[in-house]
């Protein structure tokens, strides 16, 4: 489904150049559940956002589900983006101003799906995640779990073929953050893709299968 | 995303941003009735002007001593000639077919008092026919006599504001005046009328036009008013008061003829203008409305960066990230301009309830031009920030 060959990026730093990304080389398959750990600064969120098309790399190819995403306009990412990716972000990246439901009907009203379906749709996600009574809350109404919950409906309403979730316990207690982490591991059992990096070893070590990232250094365990 | 869905976004933009909403759309909204306001005040002055002017009425000729040959499009107040235009000029043209009446008019200014008091006012030498062609009317008293053409009777007539100054409660009829160096018996008292082509009636005094050569030292003419019957073609008549003239004048045509569709196309095309100059300058605040969108929106930009990058992240293209801020300018100054035309419109209202001598109009391509100036500036000035916002990289907006 996905597949990095010898993927290369740099930063400039000043003079230096960083090599953020050193020559990855990556297969993942439909229903995988991976999740990618390391230090601070060694290239876990970089990879994340070139596997979600939010970077481009200097060199090297990245395919999924056949497509060569590295030939795409900027255009073309963002069709991908909107119809293959769910992210599910640290910080939640909730608009405040949106209720839940109108947050995770988002995708759905870039798609242009009529209102109607619209509703239909969000309103069995949210209910999937456990927040059938809270679709019509604010942001500011809702604890640190459940605007996560919120955030995971949202990525997972167009059905896509990949959810990349970067760091999606890290705002959150012990409590919720293993909630969390089931609800994830659900999707996965129901046949959804699911990259995530974070720092916390024991989440991480929920995944099927663990990367380890160290200097921009891709290894499996 | 659908148009309806992206106005509902927008809409939750102005809710929640309700200050900066109501601060914008005030700015916006008082633009819009400034223009509105200005032009229409441009055109109630407009047509206030060409009504005087159309109480003059259409079958009038104005004859004035002089040729006009290179002033331009403009009315000649005072020109000069060797020739007079004489009462002997008005007997003759009265004779010409089609014409009803001639109000010869000799005018100049002069010290008018009784007793103790006295103003310096307009006096008009002229016959009754002058009642009649500048629709005045007596209030009590006489008009003047018949004769006012042929023989220098000394009385007059007194507009109502030169009478109270003068007499106070008094009765003025039958007194006696000092005119500079002549004295003239009241015999009427006009009517109030108020002001009509700049000469405020109410202070004027009218003697007749044999008088008026004696206290003016002068037989020539100011200029004459000519009626004519409404079927009488106003082309061919002015072209016979032409020949008569150049026939009674030696071969010269040394006099102008206006007419009241010449006076009111010249005034016309002033007011125009002047309506036009108003109307820009209350544009100016528009283009101020305009910066102030630009201002506000590129901090709403800056502040909204996050909310940017999410909606790269989930799809969006440059394009729609754009659009998002230019329908949310347009939309805003739509409804804005919308109540500046409501609020244009109650003033309006207003100043008709209150100001009853004129009756303010609004132009019908005023709301339209302010609304299209006010849309037109909105784009103008959220295109750059809309611009900024699209280019804006979902991996940059996104970090904390």
């Amino acid at each position: 489904m996905i597949k990095l060959q010898q993927v290369n990026k740099w930063f400039k730093s000043g003079e230096d150049r960083l090599h953020v990304l050193n020559d990855i080389n990556l297969q993942i398959d439909a229903g995988d559940y991976l999740s990618i750990m390391g230090p601070s600064g060694s290239g876990k969120s970089t990879l994340l956002n070139m596997l979600g098309l939010l970077d481009v790399f200097d060199s090297g190819e990245y395919w999924l589900n056949d497509v060569a995403t590295h030939q795409l306009s900027e255009e073309q990412r963002a069709d991908v983006r909107g119809q293959q990716i769910g992210f599910i972000f640290q910080n939640f990246q909730l608009i405040n101003r949106l209720t839940a439901a109108e947050n995770v009907a988002l995708p759905l009203m870039l798609a242009n799906m009529d209102k109607a379906e619209r509703q239909h749709t969000v309103s069995g996600v949210l209910s999937q995640v456990g927040l059938a009574d809270r679709m019509h809350h604010l942001p500011g109404q809702l604890s640190g779990g459940q605007l996560q919950r919120v955030a995971i409906a949202r990525a997972i309403v167009q059905q896509p073929a990949l959810i990349l979730a970067d760091e999606p316990t890290g705002n959150l207690d012990q409590h919720a953050g293993h909630d969390i982490i089931t609800l994830l591991e659900s999707l996965n059992q129901q046949g959804q893709t699911i990259v995530m990096v974070t720092h916390d070893q024991d989440m991480g070590a929920r995944a099927k299968r663990h990367i380890r990232m160290v200097d921009g250094v891709l290894s499996e365990e | 995303m659908k148009t309806s869905d992206l106005l509902q976004f927008t809409l939750t933009v102005f809710v929640r941003h309700r200050w900066r909403t109501a601060m914008l759309s005030t700015c916006v909204a008082l633009g819009v009735a400034a223009v509105v306001l200005l032009t229409s005040l441009g055109e109630s002055a407009r047509r206030y002007v060409a009504k005087e002017f159309a109480m003059l009425g259409s079958d009038m000729l104005i004859v004035l001593p002089g040729k006009k040959q290179t002033s331009g499009g403009g009315i000649p107040m005072y020109a000069s000639t060797v020739r007079d235009l004489t009462l002997e000029d008005a007997a003759a043209i009265k004779q010409l077919p089609g014409v009803t009446a001639v109000a010869p008019i000799i005018a100049g200014s002069a010290n008018v008092a009784f007793g103790a008091r006295n103003r310096d006012c307009i006096v008009i030498g002229s016959t009754r026919e002058f009642l009649t062609v500048r629709q005045l009317s007596i209030a009590s008293g006489q008009s003047l006599p018949a004769d006012a053409d042929s023989i220098g009777r000394p009385v007059a007539l007194i507009g109502s504001e030169l009478k109270t100054s003068l007499f106070g409660e008094q009765n003025a009829l039958g007194k006696m005046l000092d005119v500079d160096n002549y004295r003239y018996q009241v015999i009427g008292i006009l009517a109030e009328r108020g002001e009509s082509l700049g000469l405020d009636m109410r202070n004027m005094l009218i003697i007749p036009v044999r008088s008026s050569e004696a206290l003016f030292s002068s037989e020539a003419l100011f200029r004459m008013l000519v009626d004519s019957h409404p079927q009488t073609d106003k082309a061919q008549l002015k072209n016979a008061i032409y020949q008569l003239v150049k026939q009674r004048h030696q071969g010269e045509e040394d006099i102008t003829i206006i007419t009241q569709q010449s006076v009111m196309q010249a005034f016309n095309s002033i007011m125009l203008t002047l309506t036009a100059v108003v109307g820009l300058l209350a544009s100016v605040s528009l283009v101020i409305a305009g910066i102030l969108i630009m201002n506000l929106s590129l901090i709403s930009v800056q502040q909204r960066r996050a909310e940017i990058g999410l909606l790269k992240v989930l799809g969006a293209h440059a394009d729609l990230v754009a659009r998002l801020f230019v329908t949310e300018s347009l939309l805003l100054v739509g409804i804005a301009g919308l109540l500046g035309l409501g609020l244009s419109s109650l003033i309006i209202w207003l100043a008709n309830q209150w100001v009853p001598i004129i009756t303010f109009v609004t132009p019908w391509w005023s709301p339209i031009i302010a609304m299209l100036l006010a849309l037109l500036t909105a784009w103008l000035f959220s295109y750059m920030p809309a611009r900024r916002a699209a280019a804006i990289a979902p991996v940059e907006a996104l970090r904390p």
